[in-house]
């Protein structure tokens, strides 16, 4: 008889390829793991730079936002005023061939609400328009911060303008 | 004249199954490669995910890492492990889980020490089941890949601990911490593959044999149940005593060789019947909605506000505002009362059946714990019909046609229910109790199998 039934103590060597085929193992994995990591996981995006606030009121007027003497954005809405739980469109022409709209969403300043972003597409000569609604709100006079987003040569860049919303008859 | 054949088998002939055996015994390398190879996939799809961003409203488990892991995880991997485990025996254990082969490979360069008393507790898979679905449920370890990571990173790092601290090439972890070891020893119970030990062969064995290295610890030759073995094959065929081999599913819970453990039948009861299924229907729960809508309006009303705050970090419970899912105070509490309230309550009405059998039928064989292991069928049943609503909800995602599937789903409980009424009568069949008390112990087992046939319809025809 060689041995008895159960070992209870056996050098790694006894399962096939030991050492050698526990090391290989292992960096196979620590590989495969930092070739999945290089892969699939996203690479944290620059910071974007957010503008002042804009000063202009987008419910009564345009609002242009220059950059240099050949770049600037005018944005305005074709049809005002903005109404809480209604659909509305933004439009924004832009003068300088590297700036483009790339999207616009809404938060609440005093309310924690908001909106999902609305992405801005191309309408020829420059122009762009996104489709927005505003959540539905409990209060009567609400103000709103827009942000637009817009890349110039490939930066992006945040652009906050503000304004109100009033909603009469709805609340007593 | 009445003829009488024998047939006699030469000693060398061997059927297809115990050559299945012998295989695995004898070509350990590329099963360790195949295990390697699980090793590699099963990290990728445990970190990685956790540091994707939420998937876009368009992606498929096609194209996004994140939404595949989790569907590779919960829609197919932990659903089919259960399947393979009560119709194979414990096949992933012994030849697939990461985990365990970690922790063995490491200990093969770790300290080597004793076991301590405290790890021998046979408490510690129920244990650990429990308190693993419990808080799995509240990081929600289904939805998120970061609280996956923490569960089953978090598992892998304490099997590898204890690979490291104890036994040498043995499986410490797997045999006495395994959170999920006491429910494949549960539903391995009723696997119609075995590896059958003929006690008789290996004594009589004479002549040289290879040690083998049994790394679940397990008392080979003395080994009657299928729910301690890991079905590894590493001592197929050892003495010309093991063989991998059918049985009737039945068989185990009936021979009389083989110990009805209180620990089995506990985690059975309340640990997959009870505490599992509280997990997997909570979600739908009517009865838990209402209860939260009537407690937040309380306090809403006290001005107690506490308990409605959504502060608590997302290992502690569900924070992802980004996914507008988060837990308020009120939500864990709820949960955590659910399913443990609601499991040992279930586990609780359950335990009636078996209490009142084995009353009834009073026999040293026939104990609370053998009759309520006669449910391992419906247990089985009902762990495959909780884990695959997590498939159905990622093939509905999908688009997959499932007008199937309410008739899956009651065949499924159906043959659960069936499994578990047989099992309780030919355990009856067994006893030399009175014809009334036999039916008073049968009626006894009705109750369990019809509780469970009532909460998973519910579930899923009524709610």
């Amino acid at each position: 008889m060689k041995a008895s039934a159960t070992a209870s103590t056996r050098p790694p060597d006894s399962v096939p390829g030991g050492r050698l085929g526990d090391l290989l193992g292992l960096l196979l994995t620590l590989l495969a793991l930092v070739i999945a990591w290089k892969l699939a996981v996203p690479r944290p995006a620059a910071p974007v730079a957010t503008l002042p606030v804009a000063t202009c009121d987008l419910q009564r007027e345009s609002c242009r936002l220059t950059l240099d003497d050949a770049t600037r954005i005018d944005l305005h809405l074709p049809e005002r005023p903005i109404v809480p739980n209604q659909p509305f469109t933004i439009e924004g022409h832009v003068t300088g061939s590297t700036v483009r709209l790339l999207a616009a969403e809404v938060r609440g300043v005093d309310v924690d609400v908001g909106t999902p972003p609305g992405t801005f597409s191309g309408a020829g000569n420059d122009t762009y328009r996104a489709l927005l609604s505003l959540p539905f709100c409990t209060t009567s006079r609400t103000t709103w911060q827009m942000t637009i987003l817009l890349s110039i040569d490939g930066r992006d860049l945040k652009w906050p303008l503000q304004f109100q919303t009033e909603t009469v008859g709805l609340h007593g | 004249m009445s003829e009488h054949a024998l047939v006699f088998h030469p000693p060398g002939s061997r059927g297809r199954l115990e050559k299945i055996g012998l295989f695995l015994r004898r070509h350990r390398g590329p099963i360790i490669a195949l295990q390697w190879l699980i090793v590699i996939v099963y990290s990728v799809l445990v970190v990685v995910p956790a540091f994707l961003p939420l998937p876009p409203e368009q992606a498929h488990i096609w194209n996004n890492l994140r939404l595949f892991a989790q569907f590779i995880f919960w829609g197919v991997w932990w659903p089919g492990v259960m399947i393979a485990t009560v119709t194979l025996g414990r096949v992933w254990c012994g030849i697939f889980c990461p985990e365990g082969f970690i922790s063995e490979r490491v200990s093969a360069y770790g300290r080597g020490k004793a076991l301590p008393r405290w790890l021998k507790w046979s408490g510690w898979p129920f244990l650990a089941f429990v308190c693993t679905t419990v808080y799995g449920q509240l990081v929600s370890v289904y939805e998120y890949p970061q609280a996956a990571l923490l569960v089953l990173g978090g598992s892998t790092i304490a099997a590898i601990g204890i690979g490291l601290l104890y036994g040498r090439e043995k499986r410490i972890w797997c045999r006495y911490l395994c959170p999920a070891s006491g429910v494949f020893a549960v539903l391995a119970k009723i696997a119609p593959l075995h590896y059958k030990v003929d006690r008789a062969a290996w004594d009589r064995h004479e002549g040289d044999f290879e040690p083998v290295n049994c790394a679940p610890l397990v008392d080979i030759r003395r080994m009657t149940s299928a729910g301690e073995c890991h079905a590894c094959g590493r001592c197929a065929g050892q003495r010309d005593a093991i063989s991998l081999a059918w049985r009737s599913p039945f068989a185990e819970v009936l021979d009389p060789e083989n110990p009805a453990k209180t620990a089995d039948a506990v985690t059975l009861l309340f640990g997959v019947l009870g505490v599992a299924t509280a997990a997997f229907q909570w979600t739908v729960s009517p009865w838990l909605l209402r209860v939260k809508l009537f407690l937040a309006e309380w306090l809403v009303e006290h001005d107690h506000f506490a308990l409605l705050a959504d502060n608590a970090p997302w290992w502690l419970m569900t924070h992802y505002p980004e996914a507008s899912d988060v837990f308020t105070w009120l939500d864990g509490s709820l949960i955590l009362a659910y399913l443990i309230g609601g499991g040992f309550l279930l586990g609780s009405l359950l335990l009636l059946g078996p209490l009142a059998a084995a009353r009834a039928v009073r026999s040293p064989f026939h104990t609370w714990q053998r009759f309520a292991l006669s449910l391992s069928p419906m247990a089985a049943a009902s762990i495959i019909l909780g884990l695959t609503m997590l498939t159905v909800t990622h093939l509905k995602a999908e688009g997959f046609w499932l007008g199937w599937l309410p008739y899956f789903r009651g065949l499924l409980l159906a043959a659960g229910a069936l499994g578990a009424a047989t099992l309780s009568v030919k355990l009856l069949a067994r006893a030399t109790a009175p014809a009334a008390r036999k039916a008073i112990a049968a009626l006894a087992m009705l109750w369990p199998v019809s509780l469970m046939c009532l909460v998973w319809s519910l579930v899923f025809f009524f709610w």
